[in-house]
């Protein structure tokens, strides 16, 4: 019987490797191919600071607008805005933001939430916030909190140039900075599909060193080529969108929530001639044919249902781990607290040891004089006293010497 | 109807009658049995302001009782709030968002109004946790990640230790687990105004938080979101302690004057009319279900109410004296649209000027079909002034340039509360006493012993004046500087100034903001009073009692003003060239390395035989290459023609040597900083 | 002859002095017009008055001194120092007491100096004498270089202005002059205490230690001490009287000793000062911590602020160490090279320090430049010297001017005014280079006379 048992224990060990790495195996290929698009997430970025730059708000404003009625909840989408325009002392309309100078619609409703706002928005953040590695104490609603089946929207405004593109006009975002953010999500699984929209000067520019599979490129402009506001508005005094962005809403005011174009019919409804630049994809990173994609995928939120057959499963399991682990984590705490309890214990027997010092060996001419020391209250007339002493110490150990 | 009967009621002083149609009403809501209930009320306070301004002031308050289960649902009390209650151990905390600066001068300083919702601009966040004092500092910086998350703002700019300050008692709630921190430049919209209205109970969907139309709101001159939280049962095991959570947003906003166009001379001194629709595009329709009481009230302030009965008095010279100056504010210079409720008359106090009136318009009253929408409409021209502060404080820098400078704080006395003053003044030596707090950031490197003290423009000693002083310098990246101060000045003060001087810190390039040239803040100073008191008695009687904007008002606090955020330029190094600062540099260190060490290894002597060498064989260094060169050509091995080989293999060990050395160095190096 | 030739000099040197005190009492009159105490190339964030006053603030109020960054001198100092600054005679410009007190430093100061320039003046004589190269070299044209050095220190204005404006450096100068003295006239305890105090207040003199061991040991600067043997080796005399001494170890462990005594002495007195204030460590922290880690950026005429606020941050202390490092590297050259004139060594290792410091001030140049006067007669060939004047010169006043353009009108950059404090750092390199290099040639000068090629001497 026991060596029964023993011989059993041994193929477990044997086997318990291999399981793993079938497990592990199974996971990476279930990671590759099965997973499912299961979420949506947004993150706008303004990357603008002052007032003559309304115009990089209200695109990202209006593209957090589309999104929003497209289906995207307001917990998944992250909006960066770089300067407050809506409350801003030169804005005539406080609170309001448009986007058109016929100021139908306020893009800054009763409901808009702002998750990263004036100085917070810095390329480090911008960063942080794609690659996921936040200090502990950053709230959830500060967080990219994708996974492996989220279909990501980045979409960034502002003014850039050839492989970068400014952060509130004092630091730059390079292309390569991108690209290793980009890298890093997908090694992280934190995105299944990635599409990246830039509206910037150079647009496509900013794309150039990007590699990672699943990423679908859309900019502005190519290289050399400038990005063009769309219109002024006289009564607020700048200029309200960018021509790219504005054809771009344009296509999605005639989208509802269930309407099946393609990215395919995005991409060629920008016409060259009214953008003033040529828009630019990269689709060589994206595996799926663009005629299939509906943009809903990626500008909205429109899940297949998934029927399970055990509700809760895995769910359940994790929740025991995690009470698991808070359990020896309160462990853990109760020995630190002991720790320190005994070194308090310590202390006290170290304190009640000198003080029994004090009185004992009050012969001991260095404690006597120590506690002779502590009798002096004015300190700073002993040590004028001191230097005063220096002085004629000084004379006589030189005429000594000489 | 009792509703038009109500006034003949008040006429009569049959306030015990009305107080029994208030229990009636209300009665429903006994509290005995249900003590333990959530709660939430909302009241609305309307007040003119004298320079042709309305103050709309929401409070809100909802409140969570103890209880002794574990985990807890809430009905109507906010999660998120309970829940950032529960983690940090917050015994209190006040939020408040802020945009414009109030005016002390011409709105007020004295009333419960401005000394507790007049706040300084931009963010400030102060909290008392219930901690260990070691613990204080990571919960404080824990709480504004999540402030920061909940309001939309950037308040965990005040997690960082330059930030934020520990005051030890000149901050009013005095305690040492006490947190202070501000940003002055943080600005404030929708987004932040949003997730506050997502803890009441009805949102802005219903009740008086409707009237929060946003661009009107954001029009105002100065608009103040606060939220103050108290924790109040003990934090002992198995309690989770109560909450009372109190939101107020105080708004100042101009009303749009229909006769804008007819403002000729005699009409030029009538205060506007307004009515809510007027100021805030929307009116009251019914209350918020889940509120317990739903009252607006409107509130006339002393000096308007001492400047009314005044005029009433002249009017109505013939008539009864008696009988006029008792009950001018029925027959009132001005028109109000809907009938109030109940009236309170503020009990009378120690200020001669007149006791304030205040109006209550229940909203329960009203429905979709018959909305609440208050109007007033004046009558007669009124010009009056509000109650001040004993002394009205401003601060501002002196000096100029980009070196040094100094901050003055100046006390003005305001003629106002002289005979206020004169009242309390029996004993002989009478003294005002005035708390100054202020926070400077570390690079305002303010010189502690420059402080000089003026009173009434002459300077005195600073042993005399300053009572009590608290210093905790600034340190360079690490904390601001922090000056708590108790003055001491005689009543008959007419001025007092502070002047502190201080020097302009430089900052690391990265240590600036994208628009440095902008500027710095220097957040407000906290001046206050604490002999004097803000606090408005009305009758004693139990609805004063249930409403909590009126005990709130009747609550003792110490008159408090905040003064100024000044604005320091600061001197920017070139921020586009740090690499041609670095290149340059390290080219003069190794000039001065290189030649320093050319003049110490040259030697005279050794030349000189060189030179006789060369005088001797004729083979100067450049043929010697020559012949190496050619050697090298024939791929042959050159020979030295003087040398002995074993100095060349004597050179190649030194050089080997050399580069074992540098390889140990890098190695070295490497092992020691991994 | 030679008596009444030395008297009228002294006469006219003891009228310089009076004078330059009383222009001082003067300039002190008019504090508030001149403003001196706040000038960036006068009071560096340790050698400022007002932090002083700061920290003897914060100290009354019982306070650590070094509570806030305010404060980064020595304790001493503060209790010395420190009621100077708050009290007033009546009538009186504010800070009298405290200026007296640096001008009676600095006139102490510049008696050493000529004390210690007369000293070297007699070496010198002396070495020469025993070269038998008198004929050579007429004696009449040898400078009386103390009195020379003196005045120059005195009347430099870098000295007059830190002086006025209220700095500590006067102080400092003192002490480090101190040490020199000592190890000159041999008068051990007393080089021990100046060098002890001279690092206890600004750290960079502990370098000095080298100079003085070389002044102890051997004596003060002769020619080298080959050419001495080869002269005798030459003339086949030996006459040992005439011979230099030899290295000893003696005098050395003295002062060891008493260095190790007087630092004893000074770390207790600081003890007791900071006792309930965190201690001496506390103090080790925020003045020679502070002195390393170069934590304030605000303008000096130096280069190393300007540096430390556009260097990337991480990059911060390689460069730190970079910085500091090139102190160090210098030591070891220069003292092998140098060793027979342990005072010329001394003042190239100030002029350095004064140079790399972290924080510079124009009291450092005036010591540097006050000593540059010991080495008259031999640095009399000196190439540059007309240019180094006039870039002294103008750097004096370009300095202030683009500072106020950038700091107080707004209208220039801080370019501009780190570029004046680039010319200064230069100005100071080929000052140094030169001077080495000329004491060299000196040297060489001598040998080729000792061994009798005078057709090579200019070389």
């Amino acid at each position: 019987m026991a060596t029964f048992i023993n011989f059993k224990a041994l193929v477990q060990l044997l086997l318990l490797p291999c399981l793993l790495l079938c497990s592990s195996i199974a996971y990476n290929s279930s990671s590759v191919k099965a997973t499912m698009h299961t979420n949506n997430w947004a993150v706008l970025v303004c990357t603008s600071r002052f007032w003559f730059n309304y115009r990089h708000m209200a695109n990202t404003l209006s593209l957090y607008r589309t999104v929003k009625r497209l289906g995207i909840p307001d917990e998944r989408i992250i909006l960066m805005l770089a300067d407050d325009m809506a409350c801003n002392t030169r804005n005539k309309y406080p609170a309001q933001v448009f986007n058109n100078e016929n100021h139908r619609l306020n893009l800054y409703g009763d409901n808009v939430e702002v998750d990263y706002r004036g100085y917070e928005v810095t390329v480090e953040n911008f960063l942080r916030v794609l690659t996921g590695r936040h200090e502990t104490a950053v709230p959830r609603s500060k967080r990219l909190l994708s996974d492996e089946g989220s279909h990501i929207l980045l979409y960034m405004t502002g003014h850039g140039g050839d492989e970068f593109l400014k952060f509130q006009d004092s630091e730059e975002l390079q292309s390569h900075d991108l690209a290793d953010a980009v890298k890093q999500m997908k090694e992280k699984h934190r995105f299944k599909e990635l599409l990246i929209m830039v509206d910037t000067c150079q647009a496509a520019t900013l794309f150039n060193q990007l590699q990672s599979p699943g990423v679908l490129a859309i900019g502005s402009s190519m290289k050399g080529e400038n990005s063009y506001s769309h219109h002024l508005d006289s009564d607020v005094g700048v200029s309200v969108v960018d021509r790219f962005t504005y054809y771009t809403l344009a296509f999605f005011e005639r989208l509802n929530i269930y309407d099946n174009a393609s990215l395919s019919s995005l991409f060629s409804s920008y016409n060259p001639s009214t953008l003033m630049s040529t828009a630019y994809y990269r689709r060589d990173l994206y595996q799926r044919r663009l005629e299939e994609v509906p943009v809903t995928n990626f500008f909205g939120s429109v899940m297949e249902t998934i029927h399970t057959d055990a509700a809760y499963k895995a769910l359940s399991r994790k929740i025991s781990d995690r009470s698991e682990s808070q359990i020896s984590l309160d462990q853990s705490i109760h020995r630190e607290e002991r720790r320190m309890l005994i070194n308090i214990n310590v202390c006290d027997e170290i304190h009640d040891v000198s003080t029994e010092g004090q009185e004992d060996d009050s012969k001991c001419p260095w404690s006597a004089f120590y506690r002779k020391m502590q009798k002096i209250e004015n300190v700073d007339s002993l040590v004028n006293y001191g230097l005063v002493a220096m002085l004629p110490f000084l004379v006589f150990s030189t005429w000594l010497f000489h | 109807m009792a509703l038009l009967q109500r006034p003949f009621f008040v006429l009569l002083l049959v306030l015990t009658h009305q107080f029994m149609q208030y229990w009636i009403a209300f009665g429903s809501v006994n509290e005995e049995g249900q003590k333990q209930e959530e709660e939430f009320n909302e009241e609305l306070l309307l007040k003119p302001l004298p320079d042709r301004k309305v103050l709309a002031h929401f409070h809100f308050q909802s409140s969570a009782p103890p209880s002794t289960s574990n985990g807890r649902h809430h009905h109507i009390f906010p999660k998120a709030i309970s829940q950032l209650v529960q983690k940090f151990r917050v015994k209190e905390m006040e939020l408040s968002f802020t945009q414009g600066r109030w005016n002390y001068e011409s709105w007020g300083g004295f009333d419960p109004i401005p000394s507790s919702n007049a706040k300084p601009p931009g963010v400030e966040l102060w909290a008392v946790f219930d901690v260990p004092q070691h613990q204080i500092d990571a919960s404080w910086q824990n709480l504004t990640h999540t402030l920061s998350g909940l309001f939309c703002a950037s308040i965990n700019f005040l997690e960082s230790t330059t930030t934020y300050s520990a005051p030890e008692w000149s901050f009013p709630p005095a305690s040492g687990n006490l947190r202070y921190g501000t940003l002055p430049r943080e600005a404030v919209c929708t987004e932040n105004l949003t997730p506050w209205l997502k803890l009441l109970p009805c949102r802005d969907k219903a009740g008086i938080a409707v009237l929060l139309d946003r661009p009107s709101i954001y029009r105002g001159f100065y608009h103040s979101q606060r939220l103050h939280l108290t924790s109040t049962g003990s934090g002992s095991e198995g309690m989770v302690s109560g909450i009372i959570l109190e939101q107020t947003l105080t708004v100042v906003l101009q009303p749009n004057s229909q006769r804008a166009g007819m403002a000729y001379a005699s009409e030029r001194h009538i205060q506007p009319s307004w009515s809510l629709t007027s100021i805030f595009g929307k009116q009251v329709s019914g209350t918020c279900v889940l509120a317990k009481s739903s009252n607006v009230y409107l509130l006339l302030d002393r000096g308007l109410v001492a400047e009314l009965e005044h005029l009433h008095k002249e009017n109505e010279k013939s008539a009864e004296n008696g009988f006029t100056s008792q009950n001018f504010w029925t027959k009132p210079s001005f028109e109000l649209s809907a009938d109030p409720d109940r009236i309170f008359i503020e009990e009378n106090s120690l200020h001669s000027k007149g006791s304030s009136v205040l109006y209550k318009f229940q909203v329960e009253k009203y429905s979709e079909s018959e909305p609440f929408d208050l109007s007033l409409t004046w009558k007669i021209p009124v010009v009056w002034l509000s109650q001040q502060a004993p002394l009205h404080a401003s601060r501002f820098l002196m000096g100029s340039g980009n070196e040094r400078g100094a901050i003055a704080i100046s006390l003005k006395s305001t003629q106002l509360s002289e005979g206020f003053m004169g009242a309390n003044a029996d004993d002989e030596r009478c003294d005002l006493q005035v708390n100054v707090f202020q926070v400077v950031p570390w690079y305002v490197k303010v010189y502690f012993h420059s402080l000089q003290v003026f009173v009434n423009q002459q300077p005195k000693a600073i042993s005399d004046i300053i009572e009590k002083i608290h210093v905790s310098p600034s340190k360079d990246k690490v904390s601001p500087g922090v000056m708590e101060m108790v003055l001491k000045l005689p009543c008959k003060v007419n001025s007092a100034a502070l002047t502190i001087e201080f020097d302009k810190g430089f900052l690391h390039i990265d240590e600036y903001p994208p628009d440095a040239n902008q500027g710095f803040d220097i957040p407000s100073a906290i001046i206050s009073f604490p002999n004097f008191h803000a606090s408005m008695i009305f009758l004693k009687d139990d609805s004063v009692n249930k409403s909590p904007l009126l005990s709130k008002f009747q609550e003792k606090s110490p008159v408090m003003s905040y003064t100024e955020a000044l604005l320091v330029p600061l001197t920017t190094p070139d921020f586009s060239m740090p690499y041609n600062v670095i290149t340059i540099t390290c080219t003069v260190f190794a000039l001065y390395f290189g030649s320093l060490l050319n003049v110490l290894r040259r030697r005279v002597a050794e030349e000189e035989r060189f030179l006789k060498e060369k005088a001797a064989k004729k083979t100067g260094r450049l043929s010697l290459l020559l012949s190496k060169l050619s050697a090298k050509l024939r791929g042959r091995q050159w020979e030295p023609p003087s040398s002995p080989p074993a100095s060349s293999s004597f050179i190649n060990a030194k050089l080997v040597f050399k580069v074992i050395l540098v390889a140990g160095l890098a190695v070295g190096w490497q092992y020691f900083f991994s | 002859m030679e008596k009444l030739k030395k008297k009228t000099p002294s006469f006219s040197f003891w009228i310089w002095v009076i004078a330059s005190i009383i222009f001082r009492l003067i300039l002190i009159y008019f504090p508030k017009n001149l403003n001196l105490s706040s000038r960036p190339e006068v009071s560096t964030p340790l050698t400022s008055f007002r932090r002083l006053a700061e920290g003897y603030w914060l100290k009354q109020s019982s306070m650590s001194p070094y509570a806030g960054s305010m404060y980064h001198g020595s304790p001493l100092l503060l209790s010395l120092l420190g009621p100077l600054t708050v009290k007033r005679i009546e009538g009186q410009p504010d800070h009298l007491l405290y200026s007296l007190v640096s001008v009676i430093a600095d006139v102490f100061s510049a008696m050493l100096i000529r004390a210690t320039g007369q000293n070297l003046r007699l070496a010198y004589l002396f070495s020469l004498e025993s070269l038998d190269l008198v004929k050579q070299i007429e004696v009449s044209e040898i400078l009386s270089s103390g009195d020379i050095a003196a005045l120059i220190y005195l009347w430099n204005p870098f000295t007059i202005v830190a002086c006025v404006g209220l700095s500590t450096s006067p102080v400092e100068n003192m002490a480090v002059i101190l040490c020199l003295y000592g190890a000159c006239s041999r008068l051990i305890p007393l080089a021990a205490f100046g060098w002890v105090i001279a690092t206890h207040l600004s750290l960079y003199p502990a370098i000095l230690i080298i100079p003085v061991i070389f002044l102890l040991g051997c004596g003060p600067d002769a020619p080298p001490r080959k050419l001495f043997l080869q002269r005798h080796q030459q003339e086949e005399v030996l006459n040992q009287s005439k011979l230099p001494l030899g290295f000893s170890w003696r005098p050395i462990i003295h002062f060891a000793f008493w260095a190790l005594l007087w630092s004893v002495y000074v770390l207790v007195l600081c003890g007791i000062s900071l006792k309930q204030f965190g201690g001496i460590w506390e103090m080790f922290k925020s003045t020679y911590g502070f002195i390393l880690t170069v934590e304030d950026l605000s303008p000096n005429i130096g280069v190393l602020w300007y540096f430390f606020a556009e260097v990337f941050d991480f990059f911060r202390n390689f460069f730190l160490i970079v910085f500091h490092v090139n102190i160090i590297f210098m030591i070891l050259p220069l003292a092998i090279r140098l060793c027979h004139r342990p005072c010329f060594l001394a003042f190239v290792y100030i002029a350095i320090f004064s140079m790399l410091k972290s924080y510079p001030s124009v009291g450092d140049s005036a010591l540097y430049l006050g000593l540059l006067g010991w080495f008259v007669n031999e640095l009399a060939d000196m190439q540059f010297s007309f240019f180094l004047f006039c870039g002294y010169f103008g750097v004096s006043l370009l300095s202030p001017v683009m500072h106020n353009l950038w700091i107080w009108r707004g209208t220039g950059n801080a370019n501009f005014y780190f570029a004046t404090a680039m010319v200064y750092a230069c100005l100071q390199i080929i000052l140094v280079v030169e001077g080495v290099s000329a004491m060299l040639n000196h040297d060489r000068k001598l040998r080729n006379l000792t061994t009798g090629k005078p057709r090579d001497a200019k070389s």
